[in-house]
This record gives C-alpha cells, structure tokens and sequence, in this order.
C-alpha cells in the first residue's frame, strides 16, 4: 500500500493544477493533519480536499502522544542548526504522521526539504515535491507520454496552473529520469 | 531510477536559494506590491526574499492560502 502524508504548502499549489486529481492514481491513501484542515477555509483548495475526504481517497489523521514526540525532536534539531529553515506546526505534524505510518511526505516546504538534505537519518521516508509527483505520473502512465517532449508539456501545465517555476537543476534531472523510463520501455 | 528531490545535495541547496531569489524579484510585479496595504507588501516582500511562505504567513499573521492567492496576483512564482 502506497500512503503519501501531504501538507498544506504543497496543497495550495497542487489544488490549482488541471490534473489534480490524478494524484489519488499514484496513492492508496493521503493522510492530513487537522492543522492541513484548519487553514483550508476557501477556494479550491478546500473543494479538492473536500472532494477527497469525501470519497475515502484522503483521511484525517488524529495527533498522538507519538507524534508530537517526533514533533519535538524535529523542531530542536531545526532550531539548533542555522542552516535549516524555521519548522512550523503544519509542516512538522505532516513528517511526524509520515514517520509513524511509513508514507512518502509531499512537500513544497523549504525547512522540511532541508531537514531531510541535512538529516536525512532523522527523516529516512522518500520526500517529494510536486516535480516528483509529476515524474510519478509519467512513470505509473497516468499521463501518456510518448517522448520527452510530451513530458516536458506536461511540467509547463503545472508551471502555468500554479504559477510555479521549476529550476534547470529539477527539469534537467526530470528530463533523464523521464527518457530512462521511455528506454525502458522501449526496449 | 530516483526522484529529482532523492538528488538534491546541499550544494544545489545553495544554487537553487540564489537562483529561486532572483526568479522571484524578476517576475514579480512590484508596482502590485507596492500598491498593497503595508502587512502584505511586507509579507509578499518576506517571500520574495526567502521563498518560504509558511514563515511568512506566520511571521506577518496571514493565512498561506490567502497569502498564496496574493503571491499568485503578484505575478510571483513559487519555486523550490
């Protein structure tokens, strides 16, 4: 089973992309902290995580004892290193839920990125951002691609739907991830 | 195989804070931001800076999806 723990930072952005809904193709289960659920009042935001919990496809995670423990320790490691960006309560509850239920955390939050860079023992579940999502859909042919071109299209989409800009350093890597697969397709 | 993010060392860390910064001040549309009652020009300006719009929301009291929806009005991009 494939269960991916999502926060609200990358919710905001993907909420607005076309193809939104293709994500429940690439997850069992998404699981959300009620702090996700707090800051959702409007929009479409709010319809798409609706939609989701309506349908079985998202569920609301009640915060324990364990995770607030978990919570701690990430806080104290991000205050204690001037590398890491501030940790904030939405952001730590959705590692916290992943670490205790095994998921994949997606993510478009800075400090939670480089907590995993900088320690990546205290968060060993696989993290991603939205390019990983979208490779994921190419990979799982959620979204038919049939050369890199195809591919690259649908990275403008989400650039285009949530005013999202994504570096040379991710596309390049996107791009050989991508004609890897195609190859092994192919072969 | 691996996901572009499982590649990400601290070196691209570095790139990418330099280049998502200057990205964010190109494309944004500061005649719009300057337009906006003080608390949001600071906000929107916070994130330019930094590209980090949950301590911007906390920092400046405002709802992400909110300040999202005005990062979006101001032309700027989300980039990490």
């Amino acid at each position: 089973m494939r269960l991916a723990s999502l926060d609200t930072c990358f919710l905001i952005d993907w909420a607005l992309y076309r193809r939104r809904n293709y994500i429940i193709k690439i997850f069992d289960k998404i699981l959300i902290s009620e702090h996700v659920l707090r800051e959702i009042y409007s929009g479409k935001t709010l319809d798409f995580v609706t939609e989701l919990l309506s349908k079985g496809f998202m569920t609301l995670i009640p915060l324990t004892s364990q995770e607030e423990e978990i919570a701690r320790r990430l806080i104290t490691i991000a205050l204690s290193d001037p590398r890491i960006p501030e940790l904030h309560e939405t952001e730590v509850y959705a590692v916290a839920i992943a670490l205790t239920y095994n998921t994949i955390i997606v993510t478009e939050n800075k400090a939670v990125l480089w907590l995993k860079i900088y320690y990546p023992n205290e968060i060993p579940q696989p993290v991603w951002r939205s390019i990983d999502v979208l490779l994921e859909l190419v990979k799982k042919s959620v979204i038919k691609v049939n050369n890199i071109e195809d591919a690259l299209k649908i990275v403008e989409e989400y650039s285009i739907d949530v005013k999202h800009s994504f570096s040379h350093i991710d596309i390049r890597r996107f791009q050989e991830e991508v004609m890897l697969w195609l190859t092994q397709q192919n072969s | 195989m691996a996901h572009p993010t499982e590649l990400l060392t601290p070196k691209d860390l570095e790139i990418l804070e330099e280049w998502g910064r200057r990205v964010r001040r190109e494309k944004a549309n500061w005649e719009f931001i300057n337009s906006l009652p003080n608390n949001f020009r600071k906000a929107l300006e916070y994130y330019i800076e930094t590209g980090d719009i949950r301590t911007a929301s906390v920092k400046f009291n405002i709802n992400i999806y909110l300040l999202n929806e005005l990062r979006i009005k101001a032309g700027i991009p989300s980039t990490i």
